[in-house]
């Protein structure tokens, strides 16, 4: 499974990719540092998940989830998005941008791994 | 401090009468001082040995470098390094999972030796009960109890490392909320005209999160998550 973490803190980029692999979705990880720059990592690479922050320079979370729900090749794609921010009416802005399921910061293994599973039994 | 209510507080500034200030700063500034105070006023004499620079610091307290003025650039400073620094201790963490798992690997390929030789002693204490061997297999089983508690301990240990990773987030958290206090210092810099003057304007910057919750209240908080996203699901708002 491909897998792309998009998050401007190198930091937490490595701890969601160290925990992928400790639950068994580290095939795979493609990185980026904000919206933009996933962009131009998914113009050369299909993905089966994307995991994305909100806050970000450049091009926001919630901006580059409008942008890929508006291509039709990524309908099917699903998002987790992993953020501090932890008010209703920002989920539910996150939610109907296009998010399948939403994480707030800190996230233990096993939430992501839940929150993955549910995701991708939607997609099947 | 929230955003609104600082937003409030700006918005409370603005409306204020400046004239009246303006007023008391011109007559503060027309207001005559007497030569006299001035010229009465002892000078140490330590002081004047040091220097003008250092007098300066003496009468003033701390005398920042430039750099040190500049709040933003200070604070970004401040969490580029926490950053790069946690990264090091993260790719000591996978060092030590590393070596922990080569550990466990050479006991992996020790184990099959010791069973074997476990199988062939206790062929020797069946046959022959009362030779030296029977000791020697009590010593032989403490051994391999020896080996299993060191694979349980590695366990142990990786799970630690594990756990320290994860508390690693931490310090995403605390940048956030550092952003947070530069994005208050940067609404006061527009009205206090450069004062905290830096070269931020130049950066591209995240948007300042508006909610971090705090570590006792995220049980509540995932379960708010789970119970919006089946609302929405049920509305059909989402899929």
């Amino acid at each position: 499974m491909k897998v792309i973490t998009i998050d401007d803190s190198s930091t937490m980029r490595r701890i969601i990719k160290n925990t992928l692999k400790r639950i068994g979705y580290g095939d795979e990880i493609l990185e980026a540092g904000d919206g933009k720059e996933a962009l131009e990592v998914l113009e050369n690479n299909e993905v089966d998940l994307i995991i994305t922050d909100w806050n970000m320079p450049v091009m926001d979370g919630l901006t580059f989830v409008k942008t890929i729900r508006a291509n039709s090749k990524y309908d099917d794609t699903p998002i987790i998005m992993v953020t501090t921010e932890a008010a209703k009416e920002d989920i539910i802005t996150a939610l109907k941008a296009g998010v399948n399921n939403y994480i707030v910061k800190p996230f233990t293994p096993d939430v992501l791994k839940e929150k993955i599973e549910t995701v991708l039994g939607k997609k099947d | 401090m929230a955003q609104n209510e600082i937003d409030d507080l700006i918005a409370e500034f603005n409306k204020a009468d400046k004239n009246g200030v303006d007023k008391v700063i011109e007559e503060f500034s027309s207001e005559e001082i007497p030569m006299k105070e001035k010229v009465e006023e002892p000078i140490k004499d330590d002081i004047l040995e040091a220097g003008l620079d250092e007098a300066q610091e003496k009468l003033t307290g701390v005398r920042f470098e430039e750099k040190e003025h500049k709040v933003i650039d200070k604070l970004d400073e401040i969490n580029k390094e926490s950053e790069d620094k946690v990264n090091k201790l993260f790719e000591k963490l996978e060092t030590i999972n590393e070596e922990l798992d080569n550990t466990e690997q050479l006991i992996q390929n020790i184990k099959p030796y010791l069973e074997k030789h476990k199988e062939f002693m206790e062929f020797f204490v069946e046959h022959f009960p009362k030779t030296a061997v029977k000791n020697n297999y009590e010593y032989f089983k403490n051994i391999i109890s020896m080996v299993d508690d060191m694979e349980s301990r590695i366990t142990t240990i990786r799970d630690n490392t594990f756990e320290a990773m994860d508390i690693l987030q931490f310090q995403d958290i605390t940048r956030q909320k550092i952003e947070r206090v530069m994005s208050v210092i940067r609404a006061l810099h527009e009205y206090l005209n450069n004062w905290f003057s830096s070269s931020y304007d130049s950066m591209p910057r995240a948007r300042v999160a508006h909610t971090i919750i705090d570590e006792d209240k995220k049980e509540k908080v995932d379960q708010e998550v789970e119970d919006i996203i089946k609302q929405m699901q049920e509305k059909g708002e989402i899929q």
